[in-house]
């Protein structure tokens, strides 16, 4: 089993106490929920926006909005999927707000080591395919593929219906390997 | 030969199959090359997206971006002003995280910023949607920000190199080698402050510090004078009338059974016999006693009371000749109406000092004083007041005031 599918995604009531203490006004509490999830959620924030400086400002401003609207939180649910579903919305608003990448934009802030050369040799192709897809399609595929979740869980976690999934994932696999045009 | 659906593909690449429909995948998988180059294409498509999308940057820049979300929490948890963080570059390390499976090389063609000089890798563009007007500002607006930003630092281990540096977006001029300079501290680009209102607000106009000033001076002013010239408080009883009553009851009791004792007549407390005036019993309880007068220490240089000759009008006998009482002038007398009632509750005022007593079921009262020329103003409700000035010397004056019914 891949280590991202381990128990941040699955163990239920993972969280419980530390919501609970959250939702009183327990700041440490409420840090330490957010630095459990933190690694996580900027996998989330970089597939969202496929951009570095899109996905610390996405990071950011999703982890303010959680510490802010915790208290609507169901104390037994997941706090992960809460934070995926909150960082899909906004990254959809900015989408919207700010207008979708142009094509020939370069995707210069995507991380590179330093003084190195880029780790990876990724498609180009590839990359400019992942842009032409919506944001929930991004966090489909990175829940599926990057993270490992069953198609339950991430049914799960973006509230919907597994075959739906199934199929969804089937056609992103198509479009990314080139097979039909996404 | 059937060939493999697509999703029997997706579901035997994601391991959801299991039993005898796994094995058969994997069987035509074997044998099939059109199905297994689909889903080595798959597998490869799979694989770069981990390559692509799983990455973590580094703790320190990690720790670094989390306290930033801490100190904004922490501002909007205290009512500061959200301070807003300008962009940050976060250098991946050299390794991949551990957490993503080794990559396969992908066969396709490098992109173009490989084939930059490893030594100086070539800044990123920004995006022009996140350009901002560029504000510095420092720590002098956001006095916490220093310590909030040193704190997580201190609590991991020092890193070698620094990880992190602020780089105006959209500037190209600005590189990691050459950091902002007016920004040396990683954290600039903060709203400025938004008006309070209520009473923060309020308190942060110099107006109000100022007359809260005066106030308090002037408070101590008369504190001050209250203690330099011996200005007394006046205190007024304000239980209820019914307890007042009481009190004076209890206390007539105490004195009528003190008189009892003597061979004293209880008609000895009426002014008019001159008899009674020598018996140290016979004396009206004190007004001053039952309103809970404040006392006057003895002047030095009096004179003893048992050589102070009798008063003019009514020399009235003190109550206790071993008393200190019995050595302060005072001003005693009755308030009744033009028909003789007494009246009870009425307002006995002494101007200098100010003090003030209430008559009491008989319509007697007692007001102890320095000697001198005292104003004396009685008041009653449905009546008009009358004012008197007495000349009081050491002794205990005693003056009767009417007051007739208003017309």
């Amino acid at each position: 089993m891949h280590p991202h599918s381990l128990r941040p995604w699955t163990e239920p009531g993972r969280d419980h106490d530390l919501v609970l203490a959250a939702q009183r006004g327990d700041l440490v509490a409420l840090f330490t929920l957010l630095r459990v999830h933190r690694e996580t959620l900027w996998r989330l924030c970089l597939a969202l926006t496929l951009d570095q400086a899109r996905a610390e400002r996405l990071f950011h401003e999703t982890l303010v909005r959680a510490a802010k609207s915790l208290r609507g939180v169901p104390s037994d649910a997941p706090v992960l999927h809460w934070l995926a579903r909150l960082a899909t919305h906004l990254a959809v608003a900015w989408s919207r707000h700010e207008g979708p990448r142009t094509p020939g934009e370069p995707t210069g802030a995507w991380p590179v080591a330093d003084g190195e050369a880029p780790l990876f040799s990724h498609d180009p192709r590839l990359l400019a395919t992942l842009e032409r897809l919506p944001e929930q399609d991004r966090l489909l595929l990175v829940l599926a593929v990057v993270e490992r979740l069953s198609y339950g869980e991430v049914a799960r976690v973006t509230k919907r219906d597994a075959g739906e999934i199934v199929r969804r994932l089937t056609e992103l696999r198509e479009c990314l390997a080139g097979e039909v045009v996404a | 030969m059937k060939h493999l659906t697509s999703l029997q593909i997706c579901a035997f690449l994601d391991d959801v199959l299991v039993g005898s429909p796994d094995d058969q995948t994997a069987r035509h998988l074997a044998t099939c090359a059109m199905c297994r180059s689909r889903y080595e294409a798959w597998c490869h498509v799979d694989d770069s997206l981990r390559e692509l999308l799983g990455q973590t940057p580094d703790e320190h820049a990690m720790e670094q971006r989390t306290s930033w979300v801490e100190i904004a929490v922490s501002a909007e948890r205290k009512g500061l002003p959200a301070p807003e963080f300008g962009e940050l570059r976060i250098r991946l390390p050299v390794a991949v995280s551990p957490a993503v499976p080794p990559a396969r090389v992908l066969p396709v063609a490098t992109p173009a910023r490989s084939a930059a000089p490893p030594a100086v890798p070539p800044a990123p563009a920004a995006n022009p949607a996140l350009k901002r007007p560029p504000m510095h500002v420092g720590p002098e607006l956001y006095p916490e920000l220093p310590q909030m930003m040193a704190a997580p630092a201190a609590r991991t281990a020092p890193a070698p190199t620094r990880m992190l540096e602020t780089v105006p977006v959209g500037d190209p001029s600005a590189t990691r080698a050459q950091p902002a300079p007016t920004n040396p501290q990683g954290y600039a680009r903060m709203k400025p402050k938004r008006p309070r209102n209520g009473l923060a607000g309020a308190m942060s106009r110099p107006g109000a510090w100022l007359a809260l000033l005066l106030v308090v001076a002037l408070g101590a002013a008369a504190r001050l004078g209250i203690e330099r010239f011996g200005m007394p408080e006046i205190k007024f009883d304000r239980r209820p009338q019914h307890e007042r009553d009481k009190s004076v009851r209890k206390a007539v009791v105490e004195a009528d059974g003190e008189e009892q004792a003597t061979p004293t007549k209880r008609g000895d407390r009426s002014l008019s016999a001159s008899s009674s005036r020598t018996s140290t019993a016979a004396e009206d309880p004190d007004a001053s006693i039952l309103f809970d007068l404040p006392a006057l220490e003895p002047e030095d240089g009096e004179p003893d009371p048992a050589l102070t000759p009798p008063s003019r009008l009514a020399p009235a006998p003190d109550r206790d000749a071993g008393s200190s009482s019995s050595t302060k002038s005072s001003i005693c007398g009755e308030v009744r109406t033009a028909k003789g009632t007494a009246i009870e509750g009425a307002r006995v005022y002494l101007t200098s000092p100010a003090r003030m007593v209430r008559t009491d079921r008989l319509g007697k009262f007692c007001l102890a004083c320095p000697p001198g020329t005292r104003t004396v103003r009685v008041e009653s409700a449905g009546r008009p007041p009358v004012t008197r000035t007495l000349k009081l010397g050491r002794e205990r004056l005693e003056t009767r005031f009417t007051l007739d019914p208003a017309n």
